[in-house]
């Protein structure tokens, strides 16, 4: 996988929101996401729908219970990252790694028309939010970011984060 | 820095888009509460519904278009509300003839002394 930022999407009260971003692209992952559908007849609704829910999560928290992680797309890896998840509106997705209750770290997604996201219109996201998940989580697990708070920082403490 | 992309499509979305999430998480919370209270996890909740473990999930995830249906089935194996209309909620609470308060009244400040200190304690009354 090309390297990538990690950069602030949307601080809410209780959740902020990361995203990511290739370092030769113009637009984050989610901003992608987001331009593709916004003006779908089919799926704008959808993507409303998606949207109102970070809203939501944002003001709330992200409690782990609000993320569906038990979808088939997630069992099928060799990767059970209990973290990944995906926002759902009807069959759009928006693959996400929920880090704790203030952090959420949204990807890119698309349209599952199939049994599993493998199989689906969207499953290069898929594989995609599976990358980033096992890129971030190692990071972690090695150190090199930390979670402060509700801020994702390096191992010299700055927000400007690559992978 | 924030993203214009999603502050720009966020001003644009429905009210009742924003109506479906909330109330999708409302009754999510509402949920997990009566789990809480009767020490459920997802897998005790899908053996009572006799559903698949994946299917509950899918019900208990952020925006699962929940039908009064499930809702209902939900509703019976907890036995207790999950949804309920503002009729609904004035009618039953409004048959409620007292809720049990403590208080006390304190007639005069010796009265008070009285009532915050130990019954053995001497006090002087106030004039």
């Amino acid at each position: 996988m090309n390297s990538f930022a990690i950069t602030e999407f949307y601080n809410f009260d209780k959740v902020r929101f990361y995203t990511v971003q290739f370092t030769d692209i113009e637009f984050s992952e989610t901003d992608r996401f987001i331009k593709r559908f916004e003006s779908s007849d089919k799926y704008g609704e959808f993507l409303s729908d998606i949207l109102s829910l970070i809203a939501q999560i944002g003001e709330r928290g992200a409690q782990d219970y609000y993320f569906n992680r038990n979808e088939n797309d997630f069992q099928a890896l060799p990767n059970k990252e209990k973290a990944r998840a995906a926002f759902q509106g009807e069959n759009l997705r928006l693959y996400c790694l929920r880090l704790s209750n203030s952090i959420v770290v949204l990807f890119n997604g698309g349209v599952k028309d199939a049994p599993t996201a493998q199989e689906s219109t969207c499953s290069i996201q898929f594989y995609e939010a599976f990358a980033f998940t096992k890129r971030i989580s190692e990071a972690l697990r090695e150190g090199t970011i930390e979670i402060n708070g509700n801020i994702l920082v390096d191992y010299k403490g700055s927000t400007d984060i690559i992978l | 820095m924030a993203s214009q992309v999603f502050e720009h499509a966020l001003n644009k979305v429905s009210k009742d888009s924003k109506i479906f999430a909330e109330k999708s998480l409302d009754i999510l919370d509402q949920i997990n509460f009566l789990m809480r209270e009767e020490g459920w996890t997802q897998k005790d909740l899908s053996k009572k519904l006799g559903k698949s473990e994946s299917e509950i999930s899918k019900w208990l995830s952020g925006l699962h278009n929940m039908t009064l249906k499930t809702v209902s089935k939900l509703e019976a194996v907890f036995n207790r509300d999950i949804l309920i209309t503002p009729i609904k909620a004035k009618q039953r609470y409004s048959s409620i003839k007292f809720v049990p308060v403590k208080t006390v009244v304190f007639k005069s400040v010796a009265h008070f002394e009285e009532k915050r200190l130990d019954r053995e304690f001497t006090y002087n009354k106030a004039s």
